[in-house]
């Protein structure tokens, strides 16, 4: 049998691909569509495999937007967290990134400081973070009394959310730094020159030649920091587990809870709100895609 | 090249047929246990066993495992520790068609279980048994019993390995001398005034007003106390047949009024739970940091309080009027139970046999908790250790029996959701966002719309 050329490309394109695909397959699209049958049904857990799962139609996704005030609160939560969080993080590692590109000694010993939290796993961080914070016996705090500050409840129903942010824009300040720290890196000198050739100072320098060339990067940051928000769980759980109420549950977590409740609500009302997560994530994304084209400079190309 | 074409192909073949390999292979190696399981009786079995514990309750059920094996050595038991919420590990199991053969179970969680038929129903291994007889059981195993309908009555499902009243007064004797304060009296319960005026005394402040002892502690099962607190009013949380929540009923606001008190306000002497609180309560008594705390027996060995430091005493959980009788509750109730798809289901009774005839000597030597063998807690559990040893044992034991009832169960409300349900609204109160009323009629509409949600076929 001979193959032609292109046929021969297919098959190797299939292929080498191929690891990917089935994994695809797999672990996201198969169980993506059960849960969306689910979704429309009635089961828990521990039903699974056991009892055929009762037809409820759209009885899920209409007691999400009209009975569900949980799962209204945990998105309210959720798009707080994930604002402050990608703002705090872009803004501070850009200011970050500014500082240790210039021509300093220690550059080395500073970029590594930073980076660090990034590599403590997550269980570590909030267990560090909860020493810290904790109501009973805040380290925080401790420092504070000496100077007659305090006490401060980081973790009462105002403050937890505000704290959750503070632990995860600590941890993820180090890899957006190194990105935005690369891109700073790539920016041809010759233009700075041209600028300062105009006579512009370090303003005109950072809005007409910084910006531009780092705006894929920032975009780039941005967008991974706002999905990764949106679908943020470890912190809360480790470190508030979603109290005091529900001040800092987020959408994620309220999947979660629910899906292994015994109640009526069980895995099918899980999966309906996983689907709503995925919409409004979807949607969210496709509309800041869309905006953020206008700011990004891509060397030339509309 | 076309060489290295066909060969990739015959690569990604050989990974398909690996992957539907694998998949068909462990479907075949499971009938083939269960086949060679039928076929001989005496053959060798390993069960699984799911259990939690801390390492002090892991090595005695390991000793148990040792003991049981000298006798029977063809059953392997394989235990498998829980590492993180117990509940929510054992659900995924089942979900995969991976459950344990054995493990443990809690009221609370049981009624799913029931109602989807996934325990074996242990009533005839019971009557047909030799060494564990209907008689050796506590009544209060009835909670694992389940007719179809309701629980109560019926078959049973779980059997109860130890059991204590959970929430006894446990106090440290150092502290209410430092205070002044005469011990409580371990036969008469105090009020729930008085009790609250003893802990507001008891709650040592330093020079800036900051909490150095608590009076009392309610962190290790927040929303338990509650169903304690409304049985003593004597209403009850639902109607009759548990299908509407009676919450707001005038006749339970006392109990929720003194839940409350003793953990909001200024000079309250326990602080509310949030998920928040760092620090393992147990412990926290240990160190002296809190006065009253609440527990049952087994907390005694699993925190090793003997080396704490201060002598410890206990006394009946306080009651709403003088007078009133005294009541305590179980919450506990750890039972053993088997998974209906177990194929070894005879081998796995020998083990539940032998762990509540023979395991429960060892646990009666550790003096761990009630033993669930009756024969057992009336015999060795009575007579083992110091006088100090005994004399506790004893005083439990007349507890449990005399004046302590289960934990109330509800088929449509899950303990979980209801613990979620009163730990969001009673934190809006603790914070001072809401008051007591609005967090009632909030819980209220919640329950219901749970029974709704569980109730309708």
């Amino acid at each position: 049998m001979k193959l032609k050329q292109h046929q021969r490309d297919t098959l190797n394109f299939y292929s080498f691909a191929s690891p990917w695909i089935i994994g695809f397959l797999l672990f996201s699209v198969i169980p993506m569509g059960v849960s969306l049958y689910y979704s429309f049904t009635k089961i828990s857990v521990i039903q699974i495999g056991r009892k055929n799962p009762s037809f409820v139609g759209f009885n899920n996704y209409i007691r999400i937007f009209t009975k569900d005030q949980d799962f209204v609160a945990s998105i309210i939560n959720t798009f707080e967290f994930t604002f402050l969080k990608v703002l705090f993080t872009v803004v501070i590692s850009l200011l970050v990134a500014l500082l240790l590109n210039r021509a300093m000694p220690g550059k080395r010993l500073f970029r590594t400081l930073i980076y660090l939290p990034s590599i403590i796993p997550i269980i570590g961080a909030a267990l560090l973070w909860q020493l810290l914070l904790s109501n009973d016996l805040s380290l925080i705090n401790y420092f504070l009394s000496f100077l007659h500050i305090g006490p401060i409840q980081f973790l009462n129903i105002q403050n937890a959310l505000s704290s959750v942010v503070l632990m995860s824009v600590w941890g993820s300040i180090g890899p957006t730094m190194i990105l935005l720290l690369a891109a700073l890196q790539g920016v041809p000198n010759d233009l700075y020159e041209a600028v300062t050739l105009d006579g512009g100072g370090w303003f005109a320098k950072f809005k007409c030649v910084t910006m531009p060339f780092i705006s894929p990067t920032l975009l780039y940051t941005t967008i991974t920091g706002l999905i990764g928000g949106l679908q943020s769980y470890a912190e809360m759980k480790l470190l508030t587990n979603g109290g005091p109420g529900n001040a800092t549950t987020t959408m994620s977590m309220l999947v979660v809870n629910n899906a292994f409740m015994d109640d009526g609500l069980g895995l099918g009302y899980a999966c309906s709100e996983a689907w709503v997560i995925f919409a409004i994530t979807l949607v969210f994304t496709g509309i800041f895609f869309s905006v953020s084209n206008k700011f990004v400079y891509y060397g030339g190309d509309k | 090249m076309k060489k290295l074409s066909n060969s990739l192909f015959a690569l990604l073949l050989a990974f398909l047929v690996v992957l539907t390999a694998c998949s068909s292979n462990q479907g075949s190696s499971s009938t083939v246990s269960s086949q060679g399981g039928k076929a001989d009786d005496s053959g060798p079995v390993t069960l699984t066993y799911f259990l939690w514990g801390n390492d002090n309750e892991i090595q005695m059920t390991n000793s148990i495992i040792a003991k049981f094996n000298e006798k029977y050595p063809n059953i392997k038991i394989e235990i498998e520790r829980s590492t993180g919420d117990y509940f929510q590990t054992l659900k995924t199991k089942f979900a995969g068609k991976n459950e344990p053969d054995i493990f443990l179970m809690e009221p609370g969680e049981v009624g799913s279980f029931l109602k989807d038929g996934l325990l074996a129903d242990l009533t005839d291994y019971l009557k047909n048994g030799t060494a564990l007889k209907d008689s050796d059981l506590w009544p209060v195993n009835d909670i694992y019993k389940y007719d179809g309908q309701k629980i109560g009555s019926g078959s049973l499902y779980a059997i109860i390995k130890d059991w204590s009243p959970d929430y006894m007064m446990v106090y440290n004797k150092k502290l209410f001398d430092q205070a002044g304060i005469a011990y409580p009296d371990p036969n008469t319960p105090m009020t729930w005034d008085e009790f609250l005026a003893t802990a507001k005394k008891l709650t040592k402040r330093d020079a800036k007003g900051n909490i150095q002892v608590y009076g009392t502690d309610m962190a290790s099962t927040p929303y338990k106390h509650i169903y304690e607190y409304l049985q003593m009013t004597g209403g009850s949380l639902y109607t009759q047949d548990g299908k509407k929540s009676n919450i707001l009923d005038s006749k339970l606001r006392p109990a929720f009024e003194y839940f409350v008190n003793l953990q909001s306000g200024k000079d309250a002497p326990a602080q509310y739970t949030s998920g928040t609180t760092t620090g393992d309560p147990g412990a926290r008594f240990a160190a002296g940091q809190v006065a009253i705390t609440w527990y049952g027996l087994w907390a005694y060995s699993s925190y090793a309080w003997g080396s704490s430091g201060f002598d410890i005493g206990f006394a009946p959980p306080p009651v709403m009027k003088k007078g009133d009788p005294k009541l305590a509750i179980s919450s506990g109730l750890v039972s053993h139970a088997i998974s209906s798809n177990c194929v070894n289901t005879d081998a796995a009774w020998k083990f539940i046999e032998f762990y509540m005839t023979e395991g429960q000597k060892v646990l009666a030597q550790n003096s761990f908790n009630i033993p669930g063998n009756k024969t057992v807690a009336n015999n060795e559990f009575l007579n083992t250790g110091s006088d100090k040893v005994k004399e506790r044992n004893k005083y439990f034991i007349d507890a449990a029996t005399s004046y302590t009832k289960p934990i109330p169960v509800n088929l449509y409300v899950p303990q979980s959701r209801f613990d979620s349900i009163l730990s969001k609204e009673f934190t809006m109160i603790f914070e001072g966002k809401q008051t007591l009323d609005q967090a009632l009629n909030k819980c209220d509409s919640q329950l219901n719309d749970v029974i709704s949600q569980n109730s309708d076929k």
